[in-house]
């Protein structure tokens, strides 16, 4: 070392002594505990993750002039953050380690703030990583929340082990329209609807399958492929918003009529069946079991004439979980059933998702009702398809569940499968998950651990996506918000995030060609075969009302 | 260039203080004002689109328009920059007059800032487009020109994305007047497949944006009637140089085919020719002329009353009243003016003496939103006062899908939630308008109360409509009468109900309210309704309990004689009215007269 590297060095170590000098304390072993953990946003603390998810990046609420975050875990060395900012960002190399080195394993979140007075240690917070994966990809509409009219609206993945938020279609290529209804089948994204209404280019359903992009000539409302690919049944209805004059939320919304009708990709036709489409009965939010033998669906009855006007007593209606019997080998339909009546729950029972697994049916119950999202009595409530009991017989609490009735029985999974049906009672349980707002829109990961949920548990209006793992005794455990780059990201963001779909690839369809189609002249026409007080499906709803448009 | 700073100083004082672009940023019509955010998310999200960077500059200096004189100075910048560089394309192509004609396409630019349109990124993509062709035609020499040209095409498509394309019909048309016939076969080329590649391909924009962002025909222009207000002054701005270099190149081309012909008629010049010709004349004529006919046009092209319209908003929204009051006589007859005047006239206590000074009709009392019009959204602002919370958030929602996030109805959004209790989503709100120029400050001293004090409504009123009901929703007078039965002393849904009975006519109603007066801390029955009760006294015949309270003699004295001089006339209403309107005009009798009991007949 000449005399100028000596004399280099000197002046750094100066440097570097006098500004330790100037930041008090730079070594928080010495630091003064606090006695309660550091307030963060998101709250992640309790939370169980994915070992696939991206960072979960955050920002402590406490107030100092430097951070320090240790995470520290039983395997692999800690990850160690120092931020003059609150916003802890976690490099993404060494969260990949850390999570693969640690599934099935705590991760421990030790905070250290400096402020006037030295550093503070806030108690440890820890998040638990699930052995399993959550799909990679997850597919939601984006619009703010709007009533009838809309700006900017659009359908967009999200890479959940990155950041990378990719657009699979906007209005911007159909002349503002509305997007919406986007459909997958079996956790892929080779089979998939998506559905427009344009003023300039008409109402379409776009369907993605086998490679192909078709646009559909008819309006699919809420819609569930068939396990096999081929069969897309889906809602026909006459919705109308309407709006309170007081209380938290402002809109609402009702189906004056509604019928299930199913769409057959080979043919290219639309069909019925009786069952699907009673005259007497509004019927919605169809959702096929994975293996493909039962449509499950929500029915409630009609009980008003008028296709034009809000029936009085809107806030009565109130919907059953269904179900009817498929044979896609003969196409024929069964008839249907009662899965959980609503009389039974004093509530409305809609969105049913079953898990891949075939074993769990979750789904929104409300005090009344088709449109849970705008429900702040909206909950998810479990349902265990192999654990029926007879009429007289109910499962016991387990964790996780409400405990309001946990003296009751507890019966195994399965023991009463073999039943006949019309002997089964299913329970429904309120998932301890739930919060004061409303919860909705969910689904499932195709390995039957996760659920994607909206929720607007954090401030009552814009909806959020959570995600929750679901062990395999049906436990759902503490959800944690959608992980943005930005820890701060929802502090500021307009938009709500509405129908969550988990799915294992990303689109690859790209916006150009989905654009393409939607401007296309090009499409199948289709006759709906029945004549009922049920619309026909092509024909545009009359008037302003908005249908699906502005909602969430 | 004295001749030039004379007219844009003379352009900038007139927009300052006449057109005042603070009218404009109010947003009031204006669909497409765009938001603008602090911060590296905003610009990285702007930016990485063909076109971005312009909206992302256009987005910047609109927030100028917040204050009269920034924005004049935005407005006449851009008048100046499109005259400059339409003046060197000109002057490149060799057209006669060109240092005069370049004021066409600036005079334009002026005028539709006058008719009160907005078309900033427009404008933008226009000076981008013609300033990259500058670029090119100084730059282009000798054997260097493609790749300057090619430089040049990539930097504007990627700064102004469809803006590209004129800027490839000038470089076309300036190698047309060299006659380099390879050249402009491979710019046409080249700038039909470069938004495909760069666009679609690369940036993967959808193919129609890709081609007409920021130009005149995109889709988010038109079909939106106030996105295609003074259109033609953007297309003038896009155009005037093309055309320009069109016409001298093709002429030049013409030319050179049949030169003895146009030799052959070439007249002779005369003394008067040759003195028109000379510098000093043709800039005292041409001085003479853009004074003239530029000066002129601009001026006369101010729309009053579109003027005075966005003026009433803008007070309205700042709750200037008494300007208000002032702006609203030259649009008198607009539901949203009626509206901003009955809000004025109750914030400055005079709802109940003088609202008939001033034009009223019943529909402009509570503009609720229901006909889905949200143009002048202060409108909603009486909402808010009043306490129907419900109403006004599902209003101000539409508001911001209509008109984007402008702050002022972000900050209205944050107090009808802080109204409503639901702090969190005030929040949001507040923390999105954290992010803007001008009101960063307020939302974040907001933002600081509410953490200190979770519960707090910002300083929001906190009437609040407490009964729900889905048909009422839209019912003016079922909700003013909802929210005054809740009895917690709402003085202003109070007064909106009288006013509402009175300009419905519904007198015994007006009557019978007369017992709330107590509560409500009336010393006395205000003078319009005095004059309803005794209306419906001498109408009727029937008594009216009047709480204690009594009606004054001179008023007394007055309904005898207008009831005088109605007899007076007998059937001739008209000639009642006439003489009545002298001495009457803005008395409740006379509204009754000329607008109920005409209304019956």
């Amino acid at each position: 070392m000449n005399r100028r590297h000596a004399y280099l060095a000197a002046v750094l170590a100066a440097a570097g002594v006098a500004c330790l000098a100037a930041s008090g304390s730079a070594v928080p072993d010495q630091a003064s505990p606090a006695g309660r953990p550091a307030r963060i946003e998101p709250d992640y603390g309790g939370a169980v993750i994915p070992p696939n998810i991206a960072p979960l990046n955050f920002l402590v609420r406490e107030s100092g002039s430097r951070y320090r975050v240790r995470i520290a875990s039983q395997q692999g060395g800690p990850i160690q953050i120092d931020s003059r900012s609150a916003k802890i960002v976690i490099l993404d190399r060494l969260w990949r380690k850390l999570l693969s080195e640690n599934r099935g394993q705590d991760l421990a979140f030790e905070v250290q703030v400096r402020t006037a007075d030295g550093w503070r240690s806030f108690d440890a917070f820890s998040v638990h990583v699930a052995k399993e994966d959550i799909d990679g990809y997850l597919v939601y509409r984006r619009i703010h929340p709007a009533h009838s009219a809309w700006r900017d609206m659009g359908i967009y993945q999200r890479d959940l082990r990155t950041f990378e938020e990719s657009t699979i279609l906007t209005n911007d290529y159909f002349r503002g329209g509305c997007v919406n209804c986007h459909t997958f089948c079996n956790n892929r994204t080779d089979t998939m609807l998506v559905s427009t209404r344009s003023g300039a280019y008409g109402n379409s359903a776009v369907i993605l399958r086998d490679g192909l992009t078709e646009k559909v000539g008819s309006t699919f409302g809420y819609a569930s492929w068939h396990p096999n690919g081929k069969v897309l049944a889906y809602t026909s209805m006459k919705v109308a918003m309407f709006l309170h004059a007081a209380g938290e939320e402002v809109r609402d919304v009702i189906d004056l009529d509604s019928l299930l009708a199913y769409y057959d990709a080979g043919s290219q036709t639309v069909k019925t069946a009786p069952d699907l489409a009673k005259k007497d009965r509004l019927e919605t939010y169809p959702t096929w079991s994975p293996d493909g033998r039962f449509l499950y669906f929500c029915s409630a009855p009609l009980t008003w004439t008028s296709r034009n006007a809000i029936p009085e007593k809107y806030n009565e209606i109130k919907y059953d979980l269904m179900r009817i019997s498929y044979d896609p080998n003969t196409d024929t339909w069964g008839q249907a059933e009662t899965v959980l009546a609503a009389q039974e729950m004093g509530r409305s029972i809609l969105l049913p998702r079953i898990s891949p697994d075939g074993r769990w049916l979750l789904a929104s119950l409300c005090d009344y009702g088709c449109f849970p999202v705008y429900r702040k009595s909206s909950d998810l409530y479990l349902i265990d398809l192999e654990a029926a009991g007879t009429r007289d017989a109910t499962v016991g609490a387990r964790p996780g569940f409400e405990a309001e009735k946990s003296n009751q029985e507890t019966l195994p999974p399965q023991s009463r499968s073999d039943l006949p049906f019309s002997e089964c009672h299913y329970e429904a349980r309120r998932l301890a998950i739930n919060s004061d707002e409303s919860e909705s829109w969910h689904s499932w990961s195709s390995n039957s651990r996760w659920i994607a949920l909206s929720s607007k548990r954090d401030n009552g209006t814009f909806t959020r996506t959570y995600f929750s793992y679901v062990d395999p005794s049906g436990v759902a455990h503490k959800p944690f918000v959608l992980p943005q780059k930005d820890p701060t990201h929802y502090d500021s963001c307009l938009w709500t995030y509405s129908v969550p779909e988990l799915v294992t690839e990303p689109v690859r369809v790209t916006k150009e060609s989905l654009g393409r189609v939607v401007r296309s002249d090009r499409k199948t026409s289709v006759e709906m075969p029945i004549t009922t007080a049920t619309p026909k499906p092509e024909k545009a709803p009359e008037g302003t009302t908005p249908y699906l448009a502005g909602r969430e | 260039m004295a001749r030039s700073a004379a007219f844009f100083v003379g352009a900038c004082l007139y927009v300052w203080l006449w057109v005042q672009p603070c009218l404009i940023y109010s947003c009031g019509a204006i669909t497409n004002f765009p938001p603008f955010y602090r911060g590296w998310s905003f610009f990285l999200g702007s930016v990485q689109c063909p076109g971005g960077s312009a909206q992302y500059v256009s987005a910047l200096l609109s927030q100028l328009f917040a204050y009269s004189w920034a924005g004049a100075i935005v407005i006449v910048v851009q008048a100046w920059a499109v005259c400059a560089c339409t003046g060197y394309l000109l002057k490149a192509a060799r057209l006669p007059a060109g240092r005069l004609l370049r004021f066409v396409p600036a005079i334009l630019v002026l005028v539709a800032y006058a008719r009160y349109s907005y078309h900033l990124p427009l404008f933008v993509g226009a000076i981008a487009s013609l300033a990259f062709a500058c670029l090119y035609v100084r730059l282009a020499r000798g054997k260097r020109d493609l790749g300057v040209w090619l430089v040049l095409s990539a930097v504007l498509y990627l700064v102004a994305g469809g803006a590209f394309l004129p800027f490839v019909g000038l470089c076309v048309a300036y190698e047309l007047g060299r006659r380099r016939w390879t050249r402009i076969g491979l710019y046409l080329l080249v700038g039909l497949a470069l938004p495909y590649v760069v666009g679609v391909l690369v940036l993967r924009v959808s193919v129609v944006n890709a081609y007409t962002d920021l130009l005149p025909l995109s889709w988010r222009v038109r079909g939106w009637a106030s996105r295609e207000q003074m259109i033609g002054a953007v297309y003038v701005a896009y155009l005037f140089a093309l055309v320009g270099m069109l016409i001298t190149s093709l002429g030049r081309l013409l030319s050179a085919r049949w030169p003895d012909r146009q030799a052959g008629d070439r007249p002779r010049v005369g003394w008067l020719v040759r003195s028109i010709h000379r510098p000093a004349v043709q800039w005292t004529f041409g001085t003479l002329v853009l004074f003239a006919v530029g000066g002129p046009a601009v001026v006369l092209s101010l729309d009053g009353g579109q003027k005075a319209s966005l003026a009433v908003h803008y007070y309205a929204c700042r709750r200037m009243w008494p300007e208000v009051l002032e702006a609203s006589r030259d649009c008198p007859d607009n539901l949203h003016v009626i509206n901003a005047v009955d809000q004025a006239l109750y914030h400055t206590g005079r709802l109940s003496q003088d609202m008939f000074l001033y034009a009223q009709q019943p529909n402009g009392l509570l503009l609720t939103g229901e006909d889905h019009n949200v143009y002048y959204w202060h409108a909603f602002d009486t909402l808010i006062d009043l306490g129907l919370a419900n109403l006004a958030e599902k209003n101000l929602t539409e508001c911001l899908e209509s008109f984007g996030e402008h702050p002022w109805i972000l900050e209205r959004l944050a107090l009808v939630n802080l109204v409503k209790g639901k702090t969190a989503a005030a929040r949001i709100y507040l923390g999105t308008l954290r992010k803007t120029l001008w009101q960063g400050s307020w939302a974040g001293d907001c933002l600081a109360r509410l953490d200190a004090d979770p519960n707090s409504t910002g300083g929001a009123k906190t009437h609040r409509l407490r009964t729900d009901s889905t048909a009422q929703f839209y019912a003016r007078e079922a909700m003013l009468t909802a929210l005054v039965e809740q009895g917690d002393g709402n003085r202003m849904a109070f007064e909106y109900l009288m006013a509402w009975y009175l300009l419905t006519g519904q007198l015994g109603k007006v009557a019978q309210q007369i017992e709330r007066l107590d509560a409500l801390g009336y010393a006395e029955i205000p003078p319009l309704w005095q004059e309803a009760v005794l209306i419906y006294a001498y109408g009727t015949g029937k008594p009216v309990n009047l709480h204690g309270r009594a009606i004054r003699p001179e008023i007394d004295q007055r309904i005898k004689h207008f009831s005088s001089v109605v007899n007076r006339h007998g059937r001739d209403r008209a000639a009642a009215a006439a003489e009545l309107a002298r001495d009457y005009r803005g008395s409740y009798f006379f509204y009754y007269f000329c607008t109920v009991v005409a209304k019956r007949q």
